[in-house]
């Protein structure tokens, strides 16, 4: 009962180097094993052919096998492989195919010819496994990034795969429902068989949980089988894990709080007639920065989709003292945004536009990108397009591309999601002397306490629907 | 990767493409609306719709270009057509029908190249089949026969000029710009296409 | 209208437009136009929505009829149109070119706003024996619609935050629309695949699509009224 990788190398381009080189792993279905190491060192690559996905649908298999549960996941039919291995993908916003949640979970019900009658009861069943039987009726796509990895969790729940793979599983969610989710992976495991593989950068809400910790370094495992249970902080540091626990010790100058630069004024966000959030009051600086924090759902993303236009609202936003809604064109760019699906925000064809882009005014551009590109480690993959990334890498580029744009206000929405512990620092570090230095508001959301309480002047929770003071 | 059957990556293509474009479609259709209305007194408001024409083959020809099996052009353009209808063109059931016949149109142009030959000239050919199938059916669904013969010439010259450059050289040009960025790698148009390196050094 | 098969409804409405194609006569237009209008009512579609829609439609017609008006015909011309004019005016022959447009999008509108898309999609699967990669191929590809939409005031958005103003149709914004619906694609087979979707093998459904009687009588009754007529 495992998955037995031997000799495995793969790439994405037959003239590339490999991403995976020579690869050997043996994971046991009876544990929980959590895959951790750099991004873009492979990980999801890792997954993607354990699930057996690839190589038939893009990259190289140039030798090696891997096998779970002693077949060959690649060589299944679709329908037969859905009940050997099922995988979250790291994306959340890309893995429905039908409209609302009740349908999405149906299809996949149908799909491995459960009796019609027994459907109804098992969708149920797997939704308040979940909890979130509030979302049956709703739209795939008006669910916030957490609710979607919830859903997606009931679908495979319903499935019943051998295995499960995790890529991220909990890089959208707040710390409650993450340990709420993870406690329910350990029952699948324990009262189920079901093995469990999941890609993590944070172990935090792992602990107590997962039964080992592996990490990987440029397309190979480490040696070190680490014991969840007693994890050796030393370790962990010098292979660049994030320390549960551990302080990211930031070197930041001291803030010196300017001007108001954004105020909001009893704001009101309704999506499809329910409230969102009421009446949000709040003062932004220049110079400062500021986090918000919430549980997933509580309408982080609405309210800086809102503030970016994508939304309606009630109430005022003023830039300077003046609305929002009522700027020219010239002064809307003073306001920065970085979404939280990095996707999002792409606009050119390779990595090195998308930093140009924003610079088209400088006369230093072309250096000042190359210095981003190589702070984020970015540098070798510019003449790439940027869907082509890793999603880590997609995360730093999607943040790198605002870091040297002359705003009043920086909005990024969890900047920091799904990277390992350096860059995590790398991107902090750069975004908060940005707004030092230039007298920007930084205004940024995070599930990560330890992050906000490092690097932010002030804490914001978005609890409720209403944003207060921590 | 090369077979020619489709497969379900080749069938979603077809279908986005098929939905993104009747979104196009029915915008291109209110612009031209409006167009014709301005026109309308001076009876020269069939042109506007001419001018234009050409968008209506890009689905045919864009998914083909990427694809590159057999039956591609036809179904996508059906697909768009279906669409339409479902979000509300004025057409009414028909314009599945004209989305048959331009397909038909630029699927004929392809297979007269063997689906092997896809440039430029494989491109228009396809555009102006399509063009003048579509114009053929109109002659007596429109009853543009009811029209004068010298207006019929000067339409059908320009909504070959307009076929030609919207379905033929704008669609390649997105074609060759996707392939370039390396994110169609796993269809036809991208196996071959250059794209840009990652380099060794390390940061 | 709502509780009817879209298939079977489909297949009528096309009867009824392609009986259309070949008549020339404007009453027969306008009153399917207003029979149209009038179905729609009774099935309760909103007036906001229907509205919307008729404008473009009543612009196109009055386009029409000044064409139609102008361009009509010579009698000495060399094609057979004798078939298609049954008068001259050309005042009626403008008429006819209108009312045609009001008909077609009259039918199309019947259809379009009565019709749940999924049913339509599993109905057509039944009954016309589409196979399924294209019904949940389509309905996959229906599904990230609204996605587009949003996806394109965010692309805006995205230019709009970097100080850059495009314009609504400019190459630069309808660029990164192509390349995520070709990514869309690849992972929206990919995560089809991986739920067990394959389109070959055997499946359950939860829903049935049935043809029901009076789908027939529907069928019949369109089909008698506008021979009749
Ligand atoms: N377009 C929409 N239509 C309807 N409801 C929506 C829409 N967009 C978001 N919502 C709902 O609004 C709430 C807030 O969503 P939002 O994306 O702002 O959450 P969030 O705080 O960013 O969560 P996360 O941390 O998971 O990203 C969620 O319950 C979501 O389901
Ligand atoms: N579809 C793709 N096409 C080409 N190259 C890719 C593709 N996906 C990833 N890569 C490259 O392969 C390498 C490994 O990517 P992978 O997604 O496996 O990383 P990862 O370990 O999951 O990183 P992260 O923690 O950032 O998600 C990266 O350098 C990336 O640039
Ligand atoms: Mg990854
Ligand atoms: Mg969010």
């Amino acid at each position: 009962m495992s998955i037995r990788i031997e000799h495995l190398k793969f790439t994405y381009f037959e003239d590339r180097k490999d991403i995976l080189s020579d690869l050997s792993a043996e994971f046991d279905a009876g544990e929980i094993t959590i895959l951790t190491g750099a991004s873009g060192c492979g990980k999801s690559t890792l997954l993607y052919l354990a699930a057996g996905i690839y190589p038939h649908s893009a990259g190289v298999l140039r030798s090696g096998t891997l096998e779970v549960e002693g077949v060959r996941p690649d060589s299944l039919t679709p329908k037969k492989r859905c009940t050997l291995v099922g995988m979250m993908f790291q994306n959340p916003e890309l893995q429905f195919c039908m409209d609302t949640v009740e349908h999405e979970l149906l299809f996949c019900l149908e799909n491995i010819c459960t009796p019609r009658e027994a459907m109804m009861e098992q969708v149920e069943k797997a939704l308040a496994f979940c909890e979130i039987s509030h979302l049956k009726e709703r739209t795939l796509h008006s669910l916030s990034g957490g609710e979607r990895q919830k859903v997606m969790l009931a679908c495979l729940t319903l499935l019943a795969p051998k295995w499960l793979l995790l890529d991220e599983p909990f890089a959208n969610i707040d710390d409650a429902s993450a340990r709420m989710i993870a406690g329910k992976l350990k029952e699948l495991n324990r009262t189920r068989g079901i093995g469990i593989l999941a890609v993590d950068h944070r172990l935090e809400n792992w602990l107590g949980i997962a039964d080992q910790v592996r990490v990987m370094e440029n397309g190979v495992l480490r040696p070190e089988v680490m014991d969840a249970n007693t994890l050796d902080p030393e370790l962990l540091k010098e292979l660049g894990v994030i320390v549960p626990g551990e302080a990211y010790e930031p070197k930041l100058p001291k803030a010196d709080p300017g001007d108001v630069v954004l105020e909001l004024k009893n704001l009101t966000l309704r999506h499809q007639n329910n409230v969102i959030f009421r009446n949000v009051n709040g003062s932004f600086r220049s110079g400062c920065i500021y986090a918000v924090l919430g549980e997933s759902g509580c309408g982080k993303s609405s309210l800086f989709g809102a503030l970016s236009g994508l939304y309606s609202y009630q109430g005022q936003a003023l830039l300077q003292g003046r609305d929002l809604r009522k700027l020219r064109k010239k002064d809307l760019g003073k306001i920065g945004f970085v979404t939280q699906n990095p996707q999002d925000q792409f606009v050119s064809d390779t990595v090195r536009e998308e930093i140009l882009v924003g610079l088209k005014k400088r006369e230093d551009a072309e250096e000042k990108t190359e210095e981003i590109l190589r702070g984020i480690r970015l540098w070798r993959y510019r003449d790439i397009s940027p869907y082509m990334l890793s999603q880590g890498q997609q995360r730093r580029l999607g943040v790198a591309a605002l870091m040297a744009y002359p705003c009043k206000v920086l909005v990024c929405d969890e900047p920091t999601y799904a990277q390992d512990r350096n860059n995590t620092a790398a991107i902090m570090d750069s975004l908060c002397r940005q707004a030092r230095e230039h007298g920007v508001a930084l205004i940024f959301s995070t599930h990560d306490r330890q992050l906000a309480q490092d690097y932010a002047d002030e804490i914001l929770e978005l609890k409720g629907g209403s944003l207060c003071v921590h | 990767m090369t077979t020619k059957k489709w497969e379900l990556k080749d069938i979603i293509m077809m279908a986005i493409l098929g939905v993104v474009f009747s979104a196009v479609y029915l915008a291109v259709f209110d612009g031209g609306v409006v167009l014709s209305t301005v026109l309308a007194p001076t009876g020269f408001s069939n042109f506007s719709f001419e001018i234009i024409y050409g968008v209506w083959f890009m689905a045919a020809t864009l998914a083909a270009y990427i694809i590159r099996k057999p039956g591609v052009a036809l179904v996508t353009e059906v697909l768009a057509s279906a669409v339409e209808l479902l979000m509300g063109n004025s057409g009414g059931v028909t314009v599945v029908l004209t989305g048959m016949i331009q397909g038909a149109g630029a699927e004929l142009a392809f297979a007269l190249f063997r689906y092997k030959k896809w440039d430029l000239a494989s491109m228009s050919l396809a555009s102006v089949f399509s063009a003048s199938f579509i114009f053929c059916y109109e002659l007596y669904y429109l009853n543009y026969i009811a029209l004068a013969p010298g207006l019929l010439i000067a339409q059908l010259a320009v909504r070959f000029v307009s076929a030609i450059v919207f379905s033929g050289v704008i669609c390649k040009l997105a074609g060759d710009g996707l392939a370039k960025t390396g994110v169609v790698k796993s269809y036809a148009i991208g196996a071959k296409a250059k794209i840009g390196k990652v380099y060794d050094e390390e940061d | 209208m709502r509780t009817l098969n879209p298939a079977i409804k489909f297949v009528t409405l096309l009867g009824v437009t392609f009986v259309l194609a070949f008549r020339y006569e404007p009453a027969l237009n306008l009153a399917v136009f207003f029979l149209c209008m009038a179905a729609l009512l009774c099935s309760r579609v909103k007036l906001k929505t229907l509205g919307i829609l008729l404008v473009p439609i009543l612009l196109a017609a009055v386009g029409m009829f000044f064409t139609g008006y102008r361009f009509s015909a010579d009698a000495s011309m060399p094609v057979a149109a004798a078939d298609f004019i049954v008068s001259d005016s050309k005042v009626w022959n403008g008429i006819a070119q209108a009312s045609r447009v009001l008909a077609y999008a009259g039918v199309g509108f019947l259809f379009t706003l009565t019709t749940d898309r999924i049913l339509m999609v599993k109905s057509f699967e039944k009954q016309f024996r589409l196979p399924q990669v294209w019904a949940y191929g389509l309905l996959a590809a229906w599904g990230i619609f609204p996605q587009a939409v949003q996806e394109y005031k965010r692309t805006r958005a995205a230019f709009r935050a970097r100080g850059i103003s495009v314009f609504p149709v400019s190459p630069a914004l309808l660029k990164p629309l192509l390349v995520k619906s070709v990514r869309w694609s690849e992972e929206l087979a990919i995560a089809m695949e991986s739920k067990g979707f394959s389109g070959e093998e055997e499946r359950t459904e939860y829903l049935e699509v049935r043809v029901r009687l009076r789908d027939w009588i529907f069928l019949a009754g369109c089909v008698a009224l506008t021979i009749l007529f």
